[in-house]
């Protein structure tokens, strides 16, 4: 089954400028799709649309329903978003609310909501934060809570916004090991390479608001010509010594 | 990056920390509004300004039980100081007697500090928790755990931009200085805007439909 299929999706600035162009792709059910390109290529902008919170042109389904706006909150419902920065996802005081707030969302009663809560932030090691504020945890902390919060909702599809960005080595390896653990459907926006050679089994390519190539991770990465002109590199353990 | 500015010493243990913190939301609130009932009630009465000590004196009992710096508590009540002398100044233009002016002091002074020294000595959680069982409606909780999760980073930002301002402006000019100073918080309040957006969407995502 395909978990996202997106046909001729547009998305234009208010000003003008065109962000989104004629944007088509699907991705099969339990395939991991990496998204690259440079800085303003249109990868953040191309997440939100699939979640229905830019207002696009074309069609995005998602395990089949159509993002329409009438039933947005229903598809929303399959999805789990961890964005880009955690300060921008972390809005209540403390852990156990803020991972909860999404399960209260969906409904789930308040043994549910516990039970979930004390499994997904076992999940990502942080067991016992349950009464902390996020703001006070640190950055490679803040980012577990924000996946946490995502698995606790039983997500079939995940989408990562830069998820490694500004994490040190070592919270990068751990967080990488996390998602290559989760059985769903994901989409991964990056500028790590690496990430995308280990955990991705589709890249698209995009710059420009457009797809410039699609394919393995391992033809599309290796392709040092494709790389440079989209202002990317070939990873090192691609790379002819 | 500093992380607690509202509820920075409620992490503190004493006595009055220990309390539930039902009894001390009820209390703080069944204070401001007695003291605000009577001092509206009886404002010509000559005994009033020994209410006002007497709160006033009470309230420095709480502050000595709970071990909170003196001197950080008057700074943070000083911050609102500037309001309440508009009002006075606004009120003073619009006729009122300078006992009135008094009253108003007093009994903001009072009722501020009085809610300094609640979210001092307990957690900002814990007040929401209150709230929530008290069924206050969730628009206002969630505006209340907005502005005390994002007051931080946007403090953080300001103070970014300011570090980044000190080392790149060389001139002397106060004018000059006033007027980058205009353009540097009205770029603060569009970065607030974007990221109130963000949040936004993250809300959404997780099924917030404003309800």
């Amino acid at each position: 089954m395909k978990a996202v299929e997106v046909s001729r999706l547009n998305y234009t600035y208010p000003s003008g400028r065109v962000v989104l162009s004629d944007i088509s792709f699907s991705l099969e059910e339990n395939r991991t799709l990496g998204l690259i390109g440079p800085n303003g290529a249109g990868k953040t902008t191309l997440l939100l649309s699939l979640c229905g919170l830019m207002e696009f042109t074309g069609t995005v389904s998602v395990f089949g329903e159509p993002m329409t706006l009438k039933n947005a909150r229903q598809v929303r419902a399959r999805i789990g978003f961890v964005f880009q920065n955690p300060d921008d996802q972390l809005f209540m005081p403390t852990v156990r609310e803020d991972i909860a707030f999404g399960l209260k969302e969906l409904g789930c009663t308040a043994e549910e909501v516990t039970t979930r809560v004390r499994q997904s932030l076992s999940a990502v090691g942080l067991e016992g934060f349950e009464d902390r504020s996020a703001h006070h945890c640190s950055f490679g902390e803040k980012r577990k809570i924000t996946l946490a919060a995502a698995l606790a909702r039983r997500s079939d599809l995940l989408i990562f916004d830069e998820p490694t960005r500004e994490l040190d080595p070592g919270g990068r390896r751990e967080f990488m090991g996390m998602m290559r653990e989760i059985k769903a459907t994901k989409i991964i926006a990056t500028h790590d390479l690496d990430l995308v050679l280990e955990l991705c089994t589709d890249v698209l390519v995009i710059n420009g608001g457009q797809i410039i190539a699609r394919g393995g991770p391992k033809d599309l990465l290796s392709n040092r010509d494709l790389m440079i002109s989209n202002r990317l590199e070939v990873p090192y353990r691609l790379r002819d010594t | 990056m500093r992380h607690a500015f509202i509820d920075k010493y409620a992490y503190r243990d004493s006595p009055v920390h220990r309390l539930n913190p039902a009894l001390k939301v009820a209390f703080t609130l069944g204070f401001i509004l007695t003291l605000l009932i009577l001092s509206g009630q009886f404002h010509d009465q000559a005994w009033l300004p020994w209410l006002y000590w007497g709160c006033f004196g009470f309230l420095l009992i709480i502050i000595f039980l709970s071990g909170l710096p003196p001197l950080a508590l008057t700074r943070k009540v000083a911050v609102i100081l500037p309001f309440i002398l508009a009002i006075i100044l606004l009120n003073l233009l619009a006729g009122s007697a300078p006992a009135q002016a008094g009253h108003l002091i007093a009994r903001s002074l009072l009722s501020i500090l009085a809610l300094v020294i609640l979210v001092s000595t307990t957690r900002f959680h814990e007040i929401l928790q209150v709230l929530a069982l008290w069924r206050v409606p969730r628009v206002i909780r969630l505006t209340l755990s907005f502005m005390y999760r994002y007051f931080f980073l946007l403090i953080d930002e300001a103070e970014k931009m300011a570090r980044a301002f000190r080392v790149r402006y060389q001139g002397n000019s106060n004018w000059e200085k006033l007027k980058l100073m205009s353009v540097i918080t009205g770029i603060l309040f569009i970065r607030s805007y974007e990221r109130a957006e963000r949040v936004y969407h993250a809300m959404v995502m997780r099924g917030y439909t404003g309800e």
